[in-house]
């Protein structure tokens, strides 16, 4: 399963500058922190899955999504149970009290809100990731002056998580082929079990992180103080154009959460 | 003219058994080396001392004696220098490929190095076709087979000139057809007359297309010779765990039988002149 | 002979949009076989063997391991009975000592105490791992570490031996070994199955040969029917053995494929 693997399409959104779609990904994520109403939260999560729409990644994006949705699932239930609204206020439409737990219209709806705000803000990298590659990445962070050496091993931890993602699958394999019983009845697995599973993971990562590094060296990486880029960004039209709407759609949402709009409570 | 030289090397790890013991030698440019003996014979070791991998890349505990490049010594040259005129490929592609295309991991080295725009083009589609692999241009590396991925590695390494070029078992992980690829392409090299030192555990393949093997013992060189007087002697052969190639072995068994066999064949169709020679002779005897 | 593998018309991908990458294989091995599978990268071997121990459930056909078919059961229910060694090491080892490493098996499989420290013990003589039972596995070479994985997997006592690679690159001494261990095993009437790109090795240690090409299989037989086929070597992109192209060469019939099968021929042919 691969997490922030760059998935080669021909779309607009891959043609975007990199330094547009990091914008766009703050400024998204800034209306998912600002708001709390669960419309507007659905609403800004349906956008970024339209957007992979429109990036023709849709069906990666989904399964790469997939594993977040017990997380969202896991916030609802928490928030609906333990979200204590009403306590200082009026009782307004409380369906259930007891002890810690209490349930009333306003938590239900603020839950969702959560879910909706955990899936866009985690949904958010997963699209940028996956039509941006790190070489754009970088050369985005390193025209936002963000020196090269810092720039490169951003990109190259993310690297990382598919590695550890893809090492964990064999790792699995081989550990269950020697009788480790992944799913078991009781939620206390036997540390060994996850010792099993998380020491061959670490000893692959050393050793993959140990020869990386030498690689690096070898090809003279951060030898001079500047170093020329083959590839190159370039603004367009359609990327000036795109950076007006996301200041256009930051101010609006700023000055609707000055007027107390969008919010549940 | 002279291009590598250690002198007196005596390197050890921090923590494990391996270790050189006073290394003597020198190659020559154009030269084609290969290092063999057995496992934590040091093999490795001295590649990555010659090729300035230690003590730049990896921290050792002892470090005596003295690797020279090019005239000038190892220890006290930057290693960004060393990698301009120095090649390398190790064993396993995923950890040496840095681009989610083949030509982005093909220019990262000249990025490094800040070389011209012009110049990386240029370079660049020069050495897809030397590695000949222009339609995978924009492929992504990592999805191509084994013998394609170190074909990357290696064309990676070639943008950047080396004049010396280390491979560390660039044929280990790789299936019959990539070893095919891969071997092809070190042919191809061998014809551009780099220094080329490697460590290879295959040598079947090997042995007919390198110049001089030096095999190690547990730290020490015991053997430094072209491969037919190397290969001469049966008894080191056989102490050192090296498995000749077929031919070869071949060829000891016929020395058993009595046929007589000056030179130990490097190849099938040496091995083939060989024996028509041999039956040529004794029809005549036999007339 | 007691058929213990049993592959029915195996269909397999990963997902429906994705391309097929078994397809339609049918093998059935006995007790007692030494079989290896070879094939170039892609060709389908590794996923074939995920399939002994359910790792993998075929998406067409069955897998029927001693008279169970692999549909019903999970891979930890099979370790009993068929072992699996992965090809790295170090995707495995993670205990603190060669005691718990090699334990770490049979106390999953429910093994008594007792029961433990003698599969441990004869599993290290089996692999010839002359080794103190505290040594930290870390410390250990490249072929040793090898070694281990094995000993691994034969202490849980696995009717079936799968070894995934086990000679990609290690050096020839620690190959021979791995292969006179198979050797015993199957003496002792176990089954022994190797995916391998070892040629020479597979031709001199195994008694049957499966070659794979693109999810299929291409050719089932003795050593010496495959590595003599040169038509089948070539479309595979294998190459014959340097005394079977020797042979060739010199126009003689018999092909043999090892060194010491080639010397014999030559005595008779030096007077022909």
């Amino acid at each position: 399963m691969k997490l922030v693997e760059y998935v080669k399409r021909d779309s607009m959104i891959h043609r975007l500058d990199p330094r547009v779609k990091i914008a766009s990904g703050v400024v998204v994520s800034l209306l998912a922190l600002t708001f709390n109403h669960p419309l507007i939260m659905m609403l800004l999560f349906f956008s970024v899955v339209l957007l992979s729409f429109m990036a023709k990644i849709q069906k990666e994006f989904l399964s790469r999504m997939s594993p977040m949705v017990p997380v969202a699932v896991s916030a609802f239930i928490l928030w609906t149970l333990f979200f204590r609204f009403s306590e200082s206020r009026t009782v307004q439409g409380v369906l259930f009290h007891y002890g810690f737990i209490t349930i009333d219209r306003i938590s239900i709806l603020y839950a969702i809100a959560m879910s909706f705000r955990v899936l866009t803000i985690l949904g958010v990298p997963l699209l940028f990731f996956a039509t941006t590659t790190f070489y754009a990445l970088t050369l985005a962070l390193v025209r936002l002056r963000i020196p090269y050496i810092a720039a490169f091993i951003v990109a190259l931890s993310l690297r990382f998580i598919d590695y550890g993602l893809e090492e964990m699958n064999v790792i699995k394999d081989a550990q269950v082929s020697r009788g480790l019983k992944l799913k078991t009845r009781t939620m206390i697995e036997r540390p060994q079990n996850i010792i099993a599973l998380l020491k061959p993971l670490m000893e692959r990562f050393m050793r993959f992180q140990e020869y990386l590094a030498i690689s690096m060296d070898l090809r003279a990486f951060g030898a001079l103080p500047t170093r020329t880029f083959y590839f190159e960004l370039r603004m367009r039209k359609q990327d000036y154009a795109i950076l007006i709407v996301l200041v256009a759609i930051f101010l609006a949402g700023f000055l609707l959460r000055l007027e107390g709009l969008g919010t549940i409570y | 003219m002279e291009v590598i030289k250690a002198e007196d090397l005596t390197v050890e790890y921090y923590g494990s058994h391996f270790f050189l013991k006073g290394v003597n030698l020198s190659i020559k440019e154009g030269e084609i080396v290969l290092l063999t003996g057995p496992s934590a014979s040091g093999k490795t070791m001295l590649l990555y001392c010659l090729s300035g991998i230690i003590p730049h890349c990896i921290n050792v505990k002892t470090y005596e004696g003295s690797v020279h490049i090019n005239g000038s010594e190892v220890r006290k040259t930057k290693f960004a220098d060393i990698t301009k005129v120095c090649g390398y490929v190790l064993q396993n592609p995923t950890s040496q490929i840095f681009g989610m295309s083949v030509e982005e991991d093909m220019v990262f080295g000249l990025e490094n190095f800040g070389i011209e725009r012009d110049e990386i083009q240029k370079r660049l589609d020069e050495t897809l076709r030397f590695i000949n692999l222009e339609k995978y241009r924009e492929a992504n590396p990592l999805l191509l087979s084994g013998g394609e991925k170190q074909r990357v590695v290696i064309g990676s390494m070639l943008v950047t000139r080396p004049r010396i070029i280390f491979l560390d078992e660039p044929t280990s992980n790789l299936d019959p057809r990539g070893t095919k690829e891969v071997l092809s392409l070190l042919e191809k090299l061998k014809e551009t007359k780099k220094t080329i030192i490697l460590v290879e555990r295959k040598i079947e393949h090997i042995v007919p297309f390198v110049d001089r093997v030096i095999a190690l013992d547990n730290g020490k060189i015991v053997s430094d010779s072209e491969p037919r007087k190397f290969f001469a002697d049966q008894d080191l052969v056989k102490k050192l765990g090296v498995n000749p190639p077929q031919v070869i072995r071949l060829a000891y068994k016929l020395i058993e039988q009595g046929i007589n066999i000056r030179d130990l064949p490097m190849s099938v169709q040496e091995l083939y002149s060989m024996l028509l020679e041999q039956r040529g002779c004794l029809n005549a005897k036999n007339h | 002979m007691q058929k213990i593998i049993e592959i029915r018309d195996v269909w397999f991908r990963y997902q429906k949009e994705l391309p097929w990458v078994l397809k339609g294989i049918s093998i059935e091995i006995e007790k007692g076989e030494s079989v290896a599978i070879i094939g170039q990268n892609g060709c389908g071997k590794t996923t074939l063997v995920k399939h002994l121990n359910a790792l993998l459930k075929p998406t067409k056909g069955d897998v029927i391991i001693n008279g169970i078919n692999t549909k019903g059961t999970e891979t930890w229910e099979l370790a009993k009975f068929v072992g699996h060694v992965f090809q790295y090491p170090d995707s495995q080892i993670f205990a603190d000592t060669i005691f718990n490493e090699i334990s770490f098996g049979p106390k999953n499989l429910g093994f008594a105490t007792n029961d433990i420290q003698k599969a441990v013990d004869s599993s290290l003589a089996k692999v010839k791992l002359k080794k103190s039972l505290d040594t930290r596995p870390e410390s250990l070479s490249t072929g040793e570490k090898e070694r281990l994985v094995v000993a691994d997997i034969l202490a849980m006592m696995p009717e079936i031996l799968i070894l995934d690679e086990p000679t990609t690159g290690q050096d020839y001494s620690t190959c021979t070994t791995i292969m006179e261990i198979t050797k015993e095993l199957v003496r002792s009437g176990k089954t022994v199955i190797i995916v391998s790109h070892d040629m020479e090795l597979i031709a001199q240690w195994s008694d049957r040969v499966v070659v794979m090409s693109e999810g299929m299989i291409v050719k089932d037989g003795t050593p010496a029917e495959i590595f003599t086929d040169f038509r089948l070597l070539q479309s595979v992109e294998i190459d014959p053995f340097q005394v079977s192209s020797l042979a060739r060469l010199l126009g003689i019939t018999e092909i043999p494929i090892t060194v010491d099968g080639m010397a014999e021929l030559l005595r008779k042919w030096k007077f022909s």
